[in-house]
């Protein structure tokens, strides 16, 4: 098993939100943000914009909480995904991912995450400005944020997440010549 | 909520006694005017009686979304403002790009309508169907970045949406600017004075609903087809990479760029205004799309050697870099950044507060102003410090010089007399963009008919330079001969403005951005219209969608007429039509009465409106099944 996930380079994303739009209306046929498994993040005093989505944690903190083994991982492709059917909706997996990447759509009964629709993940076909790629590598942004969200809600915690991104990219601009 | 694109839903808000209504447009209305800008001027004629105090509580603060807005559509998020306007007196759209519009959307509302006047300040919050009306005294004051940082604190959710007006639309400047998505100016005709008249500071929008297209997987094939189309276009190339001011370079070879309150057509070092000079210099950080945009043509910048104040904002349009730059006699990339920066904080129109500053600097090296007048500011052409505090007095109304151009050009140059009205780039009222009318007889004939005053996004003839294969290829479709790809002619330009005209209309109604319709052409009447189809649900065609266009614009100038607009009241600047271009390869041009009288006549003629007043004849308020809204003020 290699965990895999999309490569997201936050310094490309302008924050159209086609990405939002192209997941929404493949996994649920209309175009709404909110059942969206990939969130964008305007980080407006940087002027960066920060993609938000599942990576496949090789240790996934929301796979071991989900008292209903709801959440599985693909052995072959690394992917974690819901099975709909065994999902109770509880919310543990929601406030054990650090990135605020599992999420409850309004009124559903059923938690979310992007599971790479099954190796050609809409969002990548959507992104005209080459900010999301699917590369088949493991996540390499994430993993090595040192920012701590235990205990935040979900909008808290994908805003924590994505200022650290921000102020990644922020130095690394101010580093350039 | 999931909710079909029609019908659609009003918010009504009457700030006076604090109630709100909620009211159904049916789908026939939305095939009908369109939606968005269309429905939006329909509510507009209706609820905001004929010689309303445009700063009263009888004038109405509408917003419409675009019908396509929120959907997957490219380059259409785009949401029309409209009002009755302080600056003219008359009818103003403005159009704003950024997040609200699909904001308003999700939350299960496609206008607001809101009248009134809020004894105290006040802010509306929206979050899907929790409306409620809010203290806004502690945000009172404040620049508009901080009243949208402190918003989004307060409700605890940073990815909500905020329209919210700055010093100067609180103290009735009457250019004064609603500033959206924190980075998207609603800036034109003074509608954040209208905001503040009502004492409101601010709209937040959560919204948690989505919206569902009839025929999904027709829809979002297309949709995402023009997406990767308009991607590739040349047009989209250069916004992408330079932005709206990649065009400065051209402007100044070709003697087109607005300088020294136009009495210049070149200015030296112009290029440092550019957006090739902000890539190449570093000022340039980031790029910013609106909703649903693969363009991306706005703006993140910084300062460099922060000269005049440190930046880290969104960046300068080209109208910005011209109205505060170019026209002032000014070619600093870092004193364009912090003008900007201010009027974005301040919440102000750029073009309007720039012509402002221009005419008061030719005014004062014209001696008809001195510094007794300006309170001791240096007011000469190329003077930075001088413009920086100009805006900040201004928005303020600070002293006899803020006070007299916080209420615009005309006023200004009507107090001032001596013959300042020569020099005051406005008609109707309203400061002209930076845009040359005197060499293109197109864009002569749109910014003198426009209704909201002259400039150049309301309609705009770009396709006459014929400058793309795919430009001319437009022209031939209206005319039927690439040869009328020409700006100096004054055949065929009735033909080409109503193009325009129609396309803007139906372009804004539906959400789409006219960049992506009228620069660049990826997005056209015909797939506008199948998109529509696929949307609805039901046949909709080209036809019917050109014809929502002109229904918009009649309605537009139904308007006016009732607010007593006549047809001298369609002319463009003293400037613009008594003084020849002064250099350059179009020296000598002009388009003075006698050629705009011409201009005007096949104009009318083509719309079926009186020639002597410009207004529409009964038949043709029939033909466009408009006599029962607008049969009162026909011709």
């Amino acid at each position: 098993m290699n965990p895999t996930s999309l490569t997201i380079e936050s310094a490309r994303c302008t924050a159209c939100m086609a990405c939002e739009l192209a997941c929404s209306f493949t996994k649920e046929g209309f175009f709404s943000p909110a059942f969206s498994r990939i969130k964008v993040m305007q980080v407006y005093e940087l002027g960066v914009n920060v993609p938000i989505a599942c990576v496949h944690c090789a240790d996934a903190p929301c796979l071991a909480s989900c008292p209903s083994e709801a959440i599985v991982r693909d052995e072959v492709r690394g992917v974690v995904s819901i099975v709909a059917e065994r999902c109770s909706a509880c919310g543990e997996c929601v406030e054990a991912c650090p990135y605020g990447a599992v999420h409850i759509p309004p009124e559903q009964e059923l938690a979310v995450l992007c599971d790479l629709c099954g190796g050609e993940p809409a969002c990548v076909a959507s992104c005209v400005y080459g900010a999301l790629r699917y590369e088949r590598q493991p996540d390499a942004v994430y993993a090595s944020l040192t920012v701590t969200t235990h205990g935040m809600d979900l909008p808290q915690k994908r805003w924590r997440v994505a200022e650290a991104v921000a102020e990644r990219v922020g130095q690394a601009r101010e580093a350039m010549p | 909520m999931i909710r079909p694109i029609a019908p659609q839903r009003i918010l009504s808000v009457d700030l006076t006694r604090g109630e709100t209504r909620v009211e159904v447009v049916p789908e026939e209305d939305v095939i009908k005017y369109l939606g968005g800008r269309g429905i939006a001027a329909k509510l507009l004629f209706q609820r905001v009686p004929g010689g309303s105090d445009p700063l009263g509580p009888d004038n109405a603060l509408i917003i419409g979304t675009g019908t396509l807005t929120g959907t997957g559509a490219p380059s259409s998020g785009r949401t029309s403002m409209l009002c009755k306007s302080p600056l003219t007196g008359l009818y103003l759209k403005v159009s704003v790009g950024g997040h609200l519009g699909a904001e308003l959307r999700y939350a299960g509302w496609d206008y607001l309508v809101i009248t009134g006047k809020s004894p105290q300040p006040v802010y509306l919050s929206i979050a899907d169907d929790r409306v409620e009306i809010k203290p806004a005294s502690h945000l009172w004051g404040q620049g508009t970045r901080q009243a949208d940082a402190r918003l989004k604190q307060e409700l605890g959710d940073p990815t909500l949406q905020t329209a919210v007006i700055g010093p100067a639309g609180e103290n009735g400047v009457l250019f004064s600017a609603i500033l959206c998505s924190r980075f998207n100016g609603a800036s034109r005709g003074g509608i954040g004075a209208v905001m503040g008249s009502k004492k409101l500071k601010a709209i937040t929008v959560q919204g948690h609903g989505g919206l569902r297209v009839s025929e999904g997987e027709p829809f979002y094939r297309l949709a995402d087809a023009m997406r990767h189309e308009l991607a590739k276009d040349s047009g989209t190339e250069s916004l992408y990479n330079w932005g709206t001011s990649g065009s400065i370079p051209g402007l100044n070879e070709m003697g087109m760029l607005a300088a020294r309150n136009f009495s210049q057509v070149t200015l030296e070092g112009a290029d440092q205004l550019s957006g090739q000079h902000m890539l190449d210099d570093g000022y340039l950080i980031g790029r910013e799309s609106c909703f649903s945009c693969s363009t991306a043509c706005h703006r993140f910048v910084r300062s460099l050697d922060h000269r005049w104040g440190e930046v880290l904002d969104s960046g300068p349009e080209l109208e910005t870099v011209l109205a505060l730059g170019s026209e002032c006699g000014i070619v600093d990339t870092e004193s364009a950044l912090v003008a900007n920066q201010l009027c974005n904080e301040l919440g102000m129109d750029t073009i309007s507060a720039g012509h402002a500053i221009s005419w008061a600097m030719e005014s004062f090296e014209r001696e008809v102003i001195s510094s007794l007048d300006t309170d001791g500011l240096e007011l000469r052409f190329g003077n930075a410090a001088a413009v920086h505090e100009a805006l900040r007095r201004i928005a303020y109304r600070e002293g006899k010089l803020g006070d007299l151009l916080a209420q615009g050009t005309r006023r200004a140059a009507d107090r001032v007399g001596q013959g300042s009205h020569r020099w005051a780039i406005q008609a109707k009222g309203l400061e002209q963009s930076a845009v040359d009318t005197r060499m293109a007889k197109g864009y002569a004939l749109a910014f003198a008919v426009n209704p909201r005053g002259p400039d150049h996004l309301m309609t705009e003839t770009f396709a006459e330079f014929g400058l793309s294969k795919e430009a001319r290829e437009v022209i031939r479709t209206i005319t039927g001969d690439e040869k009328y790809a020409d700006p100096h002619l004054t055949e065929k330009r009735a033909e080409i403005v109503r193009w325009h005209e129609d396309v803007y209309g139906a372009s804004e109604a539906l959400g789409f951005c006219v960049f992506t319709s009228t620069a660049a052409f990826a997005v056209n009447p015909r797939n506008m219209a199948q998109l529509m189809s696929h949307a609805l649900g039901t046949p909709f065609d080209e036809e019917q969608l050109m014809l929502g266009g002109r229904r918009m614009v009649t309605i537009e100038r139904c308007f006016n007429a009732r607010e007593g607009a006549r047809r001298a009241d369609d002319r463009l600047p003293w400037r613009m039509m008594n003084e020849r271009v002064p250099a350059g390869p179009n020296q000598g041009m002009i388009t003075d009465q006698a050629m705009l009288d011409g201009l005007l006549n096949q104009y009318y003629e083509m719309h079926g409106w009186d020639p002597a007043t410009g207004i529409p004849r009964a038949e043709t308020l029939e033909t466009l099944g408009l006599l029962e809204l607008c049969g009162d003020v026909a011709g």
